[in-house]
């Protein structure tokens, strides 16, 4: 079921009313019928792997219970079982075929025979959210840092909870199975700002995202019919249309949540005022981040190491996480490309501080956060080429002719707008991208120093009442209602 | 009901939730039940049609009997929309029709519903009144349609005959294609047919559904800001331009003409005769004014494997070139991709001298009342 549906809006209401209806020691079982109801209205076959992903997870949890903090090897075989369990899932649905491909390639152009079978199997929807918030729940309990949920339900519910199941946030064990235990009661402001922070991210979602995305589409899509303005708009719309589709999504999981009394972890902070990648890393995708850096990073030595070995750490960390993203080379350059600024910032570091200095841009501290910001920004747009891409010759055709822009300018004097700018898509949806991206900048440079539901709840009751309805008929007006899903359910 | 219910909090919420729905709730009832039914619409034909409640009979309201000023399809709105009062009837089954005797039967798009036409220049009524014998409008429907409708079991019709824009004619479906779909809405129909009081909650609940202020808004938006679709060379609109001559592979022409020639036998075997009638495309006959001035083969393509099969059919392809190209007679509005009221008495002409249906004015109409409904207003 996707947030931005019709059974949604009749769905998410009705749990909502069932769940304060039901006593609080009965909700878990409200929840994880409407969380299985919810993952079975995609494809109910696919809700075997995740019942079978819970059983194996809360088995292993338990087994590891058994023994005392200080007995890991005794552990060690049930967090094995966990991790082959989740990975061998992950790798049959999402990376076999990559690699089969791949591999096959490989011997065709050595001439070697090869037999492996390929297989026509649908990638499980929220597959690679949910088995990594199971394996970092295994490798908690492992370590002993939470004890293991001794309630199947609440387990069950923990790995399938509807707001955050198909893509996240990921959630730490520590954080949400302790809240799925507590009773929550219903609270006017929770439930409103929850509706609020819902709303605001069907915003980003309908009005933003689904608009950029037809003008993205159409050039990324056929690449070769556009020219480089086109091209480089196309990416800069992209980083725009990602983001609100993913932080919109997020704001959904997290507001629905919230309406029914669980706080889940921030997954975005305004991303694109970075003023380094690694500050973007903090702000993008915060709970994904976070998990590579506690259950791969960390453990692969982090930064206490040589050197060299500090620089691979990071560069590895990246190239996994794009692999994450997507059995495809395309996202294995976006990661690749990501570890390489990081390792480049850290190595270049005195050397862009001093060039800086000469230049007098330490003087002019505001000037200096925003050539940094757009550096990021520029960057990471780079990178984003890759990702959205279909294929990699696409990704440097596009950037071949993002590049023809710059030595050759005085194509942007013969524009053809509809075409070029506009995409073809027209000039109302370009216009209504960019005011809504413009407002949505606002609002977080305006949310920087405070709340803009606040500023909202000062004014008096026409104001506030006059912005709800403008807000609703934009979205009616302006929204794309074609049920496009969500980009990171492909993940 | 627990604690944590009772809290007084919930009655806010809701109160304030029913405050924030109410408006975008009355409003469609304004538009029900207080304006005028075609207040935001430009033709009677999105003005009556269905919207969502694909469970009644026919395309569009039953028992409906409206005039209005209507402006072309493919420039509405616009400066270059032209103007036309026409007048309609539905009958009973939601078809445009006076009443539902059906001697002849036309199976068609909305070129026999006859889009910007009003009722007595419809293919329907001009062809009745060169024959002398009802002739029934069962458009937009479909041959599955027919086979599936009940009434034209216990009736059956002497003649049916199939019509086609040459655009749609590729996707006429083959006979049983989605025939359940049409059995599941004969039946669903019936049943809300059957009672006034059905019908008048099934016209209400789908009128509601069609938010005319919305729409109009977002048409009007669309319209000053957004992509331009329209398609005009010389000052005349067109459905698809040089697209619509675009030559289609001989694979392509055998299909149509088994889909064709299987409309026939399934006709033949209740005791029906058929012919098929194909309307050009305006691009067809207004070739000259596009870019590429290519002329279109499908047509005459079409009609040699229909001979050779012995499958009936009308050809107006030839006249109409001749009335357009060498007399310069308009037979499609300037702003739309319909045929016009002339274009329509040729068709009727060249239709009735037709030999399958010249033979029906040989034949004394029968004195049995064949008379199913007739048409009733509403108020």
């Amino acid at each position: 079921m996707l947030f931005n549906s019709t059974e949604f809006f009749i769905f998410f209401p009705v749990v909502v009313t069932l769940y304060f209806l039901t006593p609080f020691n009965r909700r878990w079982i409200i929840l994880l019928l409407a969380s299985y109801y919810f993952y079975m209205s995609w494809k109910p076959a696919y809700t075997i792997i995740l019942v079978v992903s819970t059983l194996i997870d809360y088995t292993c949890g338990r087994m590891m219970g058994r023994y005392p903090d200080e007995e890991k090897p005794k552990r060690r075989p049930w967090l094995y079982l966990s991790l082959f369990a989740n990975l061998g899932v992950l790798l049959l649905f999402k990376y076999y075929n990559f690699f089969n491909d791949s591999a096959r390639d490989l011997a065709l152009a050595l001439d070697v025979p090869y037999a492996m079978p390929a297989f026509e199997l649908l990638l499980p929807m929220g597959i690679s959210f949910y088995t990594f918030q199971t394996m970092s729940y295994s490798i908690d309990v492992y370590h002993g840092r939470i004890r293991p949920e001794r309630h199947l339900g609440v387990f069950a519910l923990f790995v399938s909870f509807f707001p955050q199941l198909v893509a996240g946030p990921i959630e730490r064990a520590g954080n949400l199975l302790g809240q799925l235990h507590q009773g929550h009661e219903f609270k006017y402001e929770r439930v409103v700002a929850g509706l609020r922070r819902m709303g605001w991210g069907f915003f980003k979602k309908i009005v933003i995202a689904d608009n950029l995305a037809m003008m993205v589409n159409a050039v990324y899509n056929n690449p070769t019919e556009y020219d480089g303005i086109s091209h480089i708009i196309a990416t800069v719309f992209f980083a725009f249309q990602i983001y609100c589709d993913f932080s919109g999504y997020s704001d959904i999981a997290i507001g629905a949540a919230q309406v029914m009394g669980f706080n889940l972890m921030e997954n975005f902070r305004s991303p694109y005022f970075s003023k380094s990648i690694s500050e973007f890393w903090n702000r993008w995708h915060i709970s994904l981040s976070t998990w590579f850096r506690d259950y791969l990073y960390i453990p692969l030595g982090g930064n206490r190491v040589v050197k060299w070995r500090w620089y691979y750490n990071l560069f590895i960390t990246f190239l996994v996480s794009g692999l994450w993203h997507g059995a495809n080379w395309t996202f294995m350059v976006w990661g690749a490309l990501h570890g390489f600024y990081l390792v480049f910032a850290i190595v270049t570091a005195k050397q862009r501080n001093a060039l800086a200095s000469k230049v007098g841009l330490t003087q002019r501290p505001q000037l200096y956060k925003w050539v940094q910001v757009l550096t990021v920004f520029f960057l990471v747009c780079f990178s984003w080429i890759f990702f959205r891409a279909n294929n990699i010759a696409d990704a440097f055709y596009i950037i071949g002719q993002s590049a023809s822009v710059l030595t050759n300018p005085s194509q942007l004097l013969a524009l053809d707008w509809s075409h070029a700018v506009f995409m073809d898509q027209g000039f109302k949806i370009f216009a209504v991208s960019i005011l809504a991206i413009l407002l949505m900048e606002t609002v977080h440079l305006i949310q920087r120093n405070g709340s803009v539901s606040q500023l909202i709840m000062q004014r008096p009751a026409w104001v506030r009442w006059s912005v709800y309805y403008m807000a609703i008929i934009a979205v009616l007006l302006f929204g794309q209602f074609g049920h496009q899903e969500f980009i990171y359910f492909q993940f | 009901m627990t604690k944590s219910i009772q809290d007084k909090g919930v009655r806010k919420l809701l109160r304030k939730l029913t405050l924030l729905a109410l408006p975008f709730i009355l409003w469609p009832l304004i538009e029900v039940f207080v304006l005028p039914m075609n207040f935001f619409t430009f033709r009677i034909w999105e003005t009556i049609s269905v919207n969502s409640m694909r469970v009644m009979s026919g395309p569009f309201y039953p028992n409906v009997h409206m005039q209005m000023v209507e402006e072309g399809e493919l420039a509405p709105r616009t400066p270059y929309a032209q103007k036309r009062e026409v007048e309609w009837y539905t009958d009973a089954y939601g078809y445009r029709n006076r009443d539902t005797k059906n001697d002849v039967l036309l199976i068609g798009d909305s070129n026999i519903t006859g889009a910007k036409l009003s009722q007595d220049e419809t293919l329907a009524s001009v062809l009745e009144q060169h024959l002398h014998r009802p002739v029934y409008s069962f458009a937009p429907a479909t041959v599955n349609r027919f086979l599936a409708t009940d009434r034209f079991e216990e009736v059956p019709p002497k003649l049916v005959i199939v019509s086609s824009i040459e655009r749609r004619i590729p996707e006429l479906p083959a006979v049983g294609e989605n025939g359940i779909n049409s059995e599941l809405r004969d039946f669903t129909g019936n049943i809300i047919s059957s009672s006034p009081a059905l019908t008048y909650l099934a016209v209400t609940a789908d009128r509601i559904s069609k938010l005319g202020l919305y729409r109009r808004t977002l048409a009007d938006m669309e319209r000053v800001a957004g992509k331009r679709e329209y398609i005009n060379y010389n000052n005349e609109f067109f459905m698809e331009g040089d697209y619509a001559n675009r030559e289609l592979s001989e694979e392509e022409v055998n299909r149509i003409a088994d889909v064709l020639e299987g409309y026939r036998d399934v006709l033949q075997e209740r005791g029906i005769e058929f012919v098929f009638l194909p309307i050009p495309n305006k691009e067809n006959i207004y070739y000259k004014l596009l870019p590429s001035q290519k002329q279109a083969t499908f047509l005459p393509r079409l009609m040699d494997k229909l001979q050779e099969r012995g499958v009936a059919y009308v050809d107006l392809q030839p006249t109409f070139k001749t009335l357009y190209q060498q007399k310069q007679v308009p037979l499609y509005p300037t702003d739309d991709a319909h045929w016009n009221e002339v274009a329509v008495k040729v068709a009727a002409n060249i239709l009735a001298k037709h030999a399958t249906v010249a033979q029906l004015q040989a034949t004394p109409e029968q004195k049995e009342d064949r008379l199913l409904v007739n048409f009733r207003e509403s108020e």
